[in-house]
């Protein structure tokens, strides 16, 4: 009986003592939290605008949070090597990365790998890049309304017919019921020349960097931005709101470096993630630097980034049929 | 451009040109990295500095990092950057039959010419560019490429069934991965990796670097016979020397160079590729080429070194960055607070000439450097292979790395050392397939984009003149050669007689 009872005892024991050990370590670990690197994955190429925008925050976040936040490029698949990668990872927190929405969301519906942007732990978004259609400065197209008025058939030069500029092109022409196709494999500067060229009449992309250089100049002109409000840097281009189409502003088709964590990281460590990050945001420095690379910092809370993501999904879903057939129609 | 003499003259611009130098070189001469990865390093650290200084250094390296790169392509066939990678050709072959010197004399002096061309026709065409830029469309651009393909056909005259099955694989290769043209992949068996397509610079690296260490490995010995006199200093002058003998060359390649580097989206490597099998196609002996003939090196290095000058083009006159280089050189425009295209012509001409200066003082550095320096450095292909091999498997495997940070392009270099190993064996031309993926896909981004353009209307192919210059072309290289073919075997029969 006395055996019996002492090896309850003993089981009771041990038994306590890894519940203990189980608390301890769960509260030890958003305590100690970081003691090691955390790595921030950047899908793209080092040099680009949301490279370069997460080594500034990434700098920050390493003197809040009193370890190294090492910036890591997993480039591949438009960024989605670096999605992947998030999505498997373990979920301790020592994992977080940048995306480019919603033209992520887009890739993945077009062709899933497996990735469920609406159960990754957004932190909040580092960038927006405010989105417009532009064309050269001699076009034809003198206002917005020409555009709209347009009964021809447009070109539009774009990277290709799953992307991002594929997506807002199908959407403005189908609200602005105009007749359009499009010329493919301009990347960057080559859309430029393309405009410059005559290889089309229009081309769209988000107003930063050496696009919004080129619009500033004299050789190209935007004709409309997807807001509801004027954007700074060009203050005498109408919005779509102002043009009668709402439904295309509200900034949705902007382009958002979002940062998310795998899905699942504890509570406690994801807050201090959040808190980090949205504290390197609030640094004039960083925020002057970001603004510097033709980028504008937005701040969104860690649910106002994830009702965006949301938001964004349900975008893409609506008009996912129409990118699908108009991509098969070329 | 007199203020930008003088300003030349001052120690922070001479420091500004020997940092960029320095990175140039350095990164041009470690495989895979090159001008960009420089460039995108140093940028943060000029923020802050003088914005003439901070250009000084971003000519520095844009003018030297691709001639850097022709001193591993000769000395080791491990091409430092792509645009060097026609240099490996007849380089090499040079250093195996003890002439290494001789061919760093060569690159030096062709890169420097080149350069000094390029540059030269930058500074005379910059009021005149904008025309230039917007004169070559993508049915143009379409012909150009055909016009290399073709020459890649009469690349292997003595095996020509072998040359074009090595370049259709090429061609083939150049289709895999996503196509943003269709929105469809290809060939990617289900593989993420495989979706951005095949990287250049491992298979590269792979077939050139890594399958020649397997040949030494296996053989032993030293590059070149070690009973081979070097030449010392006096060799590598007669090389610098021997370019203006292939005047033709020099001048085509630093034309294609020029041309092709001022059409955004082509590069260093595209033009280096055309100028090398126009160069053979053109020559009275193509039979030379490949087997270590000095002409080919003029032609490979004075093309990729002239993309310079008119790469600046579209990057000076609209702010339209022609490729990464120029890409990076924009956003230190942006970081310096300088608005490139008519701002910078006419208000910031001090910046103009910052860049334009900064290439040519640089490139007249490294080029005296390798003309300097090659005795010594042609001295590696005495070096027991033993000793050279795990230090340029090293270097390759850590340039390949480098790239993209990813584990798996080094697997792949690997693959294409052995495939690379074995159709040397089987006598199938790597050159020709490496042609043949460099251009494929131009071919067919090109093709699509002019269908579209036209909406289908073939006519736009032969409508423009550039187009019909390029077919003229085509069609004298294809009666040219079958004029020969004929030539040559009426001659054989008549000996045969």
């Amino acid at each position: 009986m006395h055996k019996v009872l002492g090896r309850v005892r003993l089981i009771g024991i041990l038994g306590l003592l890894v519940v203990f050990a189980t608390l301890a370590a769960s509260c030890g670990r958003g305590d100690d939290f970081p003691d090691r690197d955390i790595e921030w994955y950047v899908g793209f190429s080092a040099g680009g605008g949301f490279d370069t925008a997460s080594r500034f925050i990434a700098e920050e976040m390493s003197t809040d949070l009193g370890g190294t936040v090492v910036v890591r490029n997993l480039e591949g698949g438009g960024g989605r090597r670096a999605a992947q990668e998030i999505n498997k990872v373990d979920p301790d927190g020592y994992a977080i990365s940048i995306m480019n929405m919603p033209n992520q969301i887009l890739a993945e519906k077009l062709d899933p790998q497996g990735v469920d942007f609406n159960q990754l732990s957004w932190l909040g978004r580092a960038v927006i890049q405010t989105y417009g259609l532009y064309t050269a400065a001699n076009s034809k197209f003198d206002t917005p309304a020409d555009v709209v008025a347009l009964g021809d058939d447009v070109r539009f030069c774009l990277s290709g017919l799953a992307g991002h500029s594929f997506l807002v092109a199908s959407v403005t022409t189908e609200v602005m019921n105009i007749a359009w196709h499009p010329v493919t494999g301009y990347k960057g500067a080559e859309t430029q020349a393309g405009l410059l060229r005559g290889d089309c009449e229009l081309a769209l992309g988000p107003m930063a960097g050496s696009t919004l250089t080129a619009v500033q100049g004299p050789d190209f002109k935007a004709l409309w931005i997807y807001e509801d409000e004027r954007f700074a840097p060009l203050p005498d281009v109408p919005t779509v709101t102002e043009l009668g189409f709402p439904e295309l502003g509200g900034g949705k088709f902007a382009n958002n470096g979002l940062v998310a964590a795998p899905p699942g990281v504890p509570d406690d460590i994801l807050k201090k993630l959040v808190d980090s990050f949205d504290k390197a945001l609030q640094n004039p420095d960083v925020v002057a630097n970001i603004n510097k690379k033709g980028m504008a910092v937005k701040r969104l809370t860690a649910a106002e980034t994830d009702d965006v993501v949301k938001g964004m999904d349900s975008i893409v879903v609506e008009y996912l049929e129409l990118v699908r057939a108009k991509s098969k129609s070329q | 451009m007199l203020a930008g003499f003088l300003n030349m003259g001052d120690p922070a611009i001479i420091g500004a040109i020997l940092l960029g130098t320095t990175l140039g070189v350095v990164f041009g001469v470690i495989p895979g990295l090159g001008s960009v990865i420089a460039m995108t390093l140093i940028m943060p650290f000029t923020f802050g500095w003088d914005p003439l200084v901070a250009m000084y250094v971003f000519a520095g390296i844009i003018g030297t990092a691709s001639t850097g790169g022709a001193v591993p392509a000769i000395l080791l066939n491990t091409p430092g950057t792509i645009a060097n990678v026609c240099t490996t050709f007849d380089g090499f072959p040079m250093t195996q039959k003890g002439e290494g010197g001789r061919a760093l004399g060569i690159a030096a002096t062709a890169s420097g010419l080149g350069t000094l061309f390029s540059i030269i026709v930058l500074a005379a065409l910059l009021p005149v560019a904008k025309l230039l830029i917007l004169w070559f469309t993508p049915p143009d651009f379409f012909w150009m490429v055909i016009l290399g393909l073709i020459a890649v056909t009469f690349a292997s005259r003595q095996n020509m069934i072998k040359g074009l099955a090595a370049g259709g694989v090429g061609i083939l290769i150049a289709l895999i991965g996503f196509s943003s043209v269709f929105g469809v992949r290809r060939y990617t068996l289900g593989s993420e990796y495989l979706w951005d397509g095949i990287e250049i610079v491992p298979l590269v690296i792979g077939f050139f670097a890594l399958s020649e260490l397997i040949v030494y490995t296996s053989r032993g010995g030293t590059i070149a016979p070690s009973t081979v006199k070097l030449g010392g200093f006096k060799e590598i002058l007669r090389g610098g020397l021997e370019v203006f003998r292939y005047k033709a060359i020099l001048l085509r390649g630093s034309i294609i160079g020029t041309v092709i580097g001022a059409v955004p989206g082509a590069g260093g490597a595209v033009a280096n590729f055309l100028s090398y099998s126009t160069a053979k196609q053109a020559s009275k002996t193509p039979e030379l080429f490949g087997t270590g003939y000095a002409g080919g090196v003029v032609a490979s290095e004075s093309a990729n070194d002239a993309k310079d000058g008119g790469i600046l083009l579209p990057t000076l006159t609209f702010g339209i960055p022609g490729n990464g280089e120029m890409v990076i050189l924009m956003a230190a425009f942006i970081l310096h607070g300088i608005q490139p295209g008519r701002d910078l012509l006419v208000n910031r001409l001090d910046i103009v000439w910052a860049i334009i200066l900064g290439v040519i003082a640089a490139q007249v550095l490294t080029t005296f450097v390798i003309l300097g320096a090659g005795a010594w450095l042609a001295k590696i292909s005495l070096v027991p292979v033993k000793y050279i091999a795990p230090f340029v498997a090293v270097l390759s495997f850590i340039g390949v790395y480098a790239v993209r940070s990813n584990i798996w392009d080094v697997a792949l270099a690997v693959f294409a050392a052995l495939v690379g190993f074995f159709m040397r064996r089987a006598g199938f031309p790597l050159i020709t397939l490496v042609i043949g993926f460099v251009l494929g896909h131009l071919a067919e981004e090109k093709f699509t984009q002019s269908l579209q353009i036209s909406q289908g209307d073939y006519s736009i192919f032969f409508t423009r003149p550039v187009s019909i210059l390029l077919l003229i072309a085509i069609f004298s290289m294809l009666g040219w050669t079958a004029y020969k073919s004929i030539r040559m075997a009426t001659g054989d029969k008549k000996v045969e007689a």
